[in-house]
């Protein structure tokens, strides 16, 4: 019985797992970065920690899904509070810089330490998701959803609000008392955590880890970010999910593929600056809201 | 003892001697200004008593506890609440979200309870701030009357036993100075807030002040009321030039 009819292979359906999973990363890189402004320019290191972790665990011992997720979740969310201790004073390129710093010692690391992280090759081996490829794509569509919803209801909520007071004026905050580290500190700790579940599913969705998967994504959440739309964590989301769904669609036109997938990221950040989904959400209110004076 | 005493305030940039052992008081409900020419020092005494720069010398007593060195943050959960010269909104959220972020500071999480309580003061701050027209405006469409407003507003809303204005009419005219200027007369009668006013305007400044610090070079030169200080040697040669007395009369 197939309950999703839509996929008649499964190689539209493993893309569309990844699709969702990207979306999941794209959108914690705009719950620290689109949210206060702080552009981390390393968001592999938060991913690689979820996903290395778990490959480490099971060179020893098959850790299954049901320990990993919530072991991930609270490594990957003290990694974040620690990162962002020593970084969150730093403004613009500065703060840039040292995120990418910190991915780039983890990509070196995954590569020298070949012993512990098998190098180039990556850690096989570790225990699938669930048995079938459909029910792994049902785990993973239930998470993303679950863990964009959270993010969504925070970035909406009064916490979100201040993250974003942040992002215009950190001293106009200060000056009415609002303590901007603590909350710097905890969106890095909700950001990191989410995408270090994120790294640590798709260890689990591969039954592998490696640099190939992992280190494209301090650059690729960006652009997926930017491209669907910042501040709002849906419009990022759905851009993470679009253009990895786009750019594997155009893996058939092999080395054009690169191309059509640059002229879609100059295009739209030409033409709709405030991301495609921004753009498509503000749109929709107006007309609704047109409709709604007749 | 007053609210707030300031003792031998001293700050140094490199070479510079910005506040030079400034010392003043501030009594509550009082409104008090600080006069001086550009580069005085002004914003200088304002930085360091809200906390963004740290004094190297000096005394900064706030009802009975020295708050010098304390973080912005510290010393805003105490009361004392500073606006910027250059205004400071919170971009890519409407006017309403701006007071609400400043709902949200530890000050007033004390004395909120719930949301429909948070709304109700928010709206009471848009009303007397006369902000209503432009709630649900993003801010970074405002003019700068209205951003200037807001920045009083943003100040006023949590509940500051003291608050510290810097410049809030500059660029502004007479018409869009009058109201901010009401706001400010109501918060200091109504909830017996003390102000503190640095202002280039002379006839609103001197007209909504009690008692002027007169300052020159990071030095106090004079104190007393408008009247006195118009008539002052000092200032008039740092500062008024003849006819501060016509300003003070107009
Ligand atoms: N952070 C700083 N670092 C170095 N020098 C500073 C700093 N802040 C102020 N100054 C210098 O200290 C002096 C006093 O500056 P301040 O901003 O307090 O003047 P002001 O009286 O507010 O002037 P204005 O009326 O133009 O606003 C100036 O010479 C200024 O250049
Ligand atoms: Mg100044």
């Amino acid at each position: 019985m197939y309950i999703f009819p839509v996929f008649k292979d499964y190689y539209l359906l493993n893309v569309f797992s990844i699709a969702v999973i990207y979306a999941v990363y794209a959108a914690s890189w705009d719950f620290l970065s689109g949210f206060t402004g702080k552009e981390n320019f390393g968001h592999a290191a938060f991913i690689a920690i979820g996903g290395y972790m778990i490959g480490f665990i099971s060179s020893v011992y098959p850790i299954k899904p049901f320990l990993s997720i919530p072991l991930a979740a609270v490594v990957s969310a003290i990694f974040g509070i620690l990162i962002g201790l020593p970084t969150l004073k730093l403004k613009g390129p500065y703060f840039a810089l040292a995120t990418l710093a910190v991915a780039t010692i983890f990509e070196k690391l995954s590569i020298s330490l070949s012993d512990l992280t098998g190098g180039e090759e990556g850690i096989y081996g570790i225990e699938f998701l669930t048995q079938g490829q459909i029910s792994s794509f049902y785990f993973v569509l239930t998470f993303a959803v679950l863990a964009i919803l959270i993010m969504y209801i925070l970035g909406k909520s009064n916490f979100g609000l201040i993250l974003k007071s942040l992002r215009s004026d950190e001293d106009a905050a200060r000056a009415l008392g609002i303590k901007i580290n603590f909350y710097k500190i905890s969106a890095f700790a909700v950001s990191s955590m989410f995408a270090g579940i994120a790294g640590s599913i798709v260890a689990h969705f591969y039954g592998y880890i490696g640099p190939d998967i992992v280190y494209p994504l301090s650059l690729n959440s960006i652009i997926m970010a930017v491209v669907g739309g910042i501040g709002g964590i849906v419009p990022a989301a759905l851009g993470g999910f679009f253009l990895t769904f786009i750019s594997e669609m155009l893996s058939e036109f092999g080395d054009w593929n690169q191309l059509l997938y640059t002229v879609v990221l100059i295009l739209s950040t030409l033409f709709l600056p405030s991301g495609i989904f921004n753009y498509l959400g503000a749109k929709i209110r107006t007309i609704g809201s047109k409709a709604g004076e007749k | 003892m007053a609210l707030l005493d300031i003792n031998n305030l001293y700050k140094k940039f490199g070479g510079l001697v910005a506040t030079n052992n400034i010392t003043f008081s501030v009594e509550k409900g009082e409104r008090v200004g600080i006069l001086g020419p550009n580069g005085a020092g002004k914003t200088t005494i304002f930085n360091q008593v809200s906390g963004f720069i740290k004094p190297d010398g000096g005394e900064i007593i706030f009802n009975g506890e020295n708050i010098i060195g304390k973080s912005p943050e510290f010393i805003a959960k105490k009361g004392i609440v500073r606006t910027f010269q250059i205004v400071k909104p919170f971009k890519g959220m409407n006017v309403y979200d701006n007071l609400k972020v400043a709902t949200l500071s530890p000050k007033m999480k004390e004395e909120i309870k719930n949301e429909t309580e948070r709304k109700k003061w928010i709206e009471y701050i848009i009303d007397i701030c006369e902000l209503k027209n432009v709630a649900y405006t993003m801010t970074d469409l405002l003019p700068q009357g209205y951003l200037k407003k807001l920045e009083v507003a943003k100040s006023l809303a949590i509940k500051p036993k003291v608050v510290l204005l810097d410049e809030p009419f500059a660029g502004l005219t007479h018409s869009e100075i009058e109201p901010i200027s009401k706001v400010i007369i109501k918060a200091n009668e109504v909830s017996g807030t003390s102000i503190v006013l640095i202002e280039h305007r002379l006839k609103e400044f001197m007209q909504l002040v009690e008692r002027v610090i007169a300052i020159d070079y990071g030095e106090k030169i004079a104190e007393g009321t408008p009247e006195e200080i118009v008539k002052n040697k000092k200032v008039i040669e740092s500062y008024l030039g003849k006819g501060g007395e016509e300003i003070v009369n107009s």
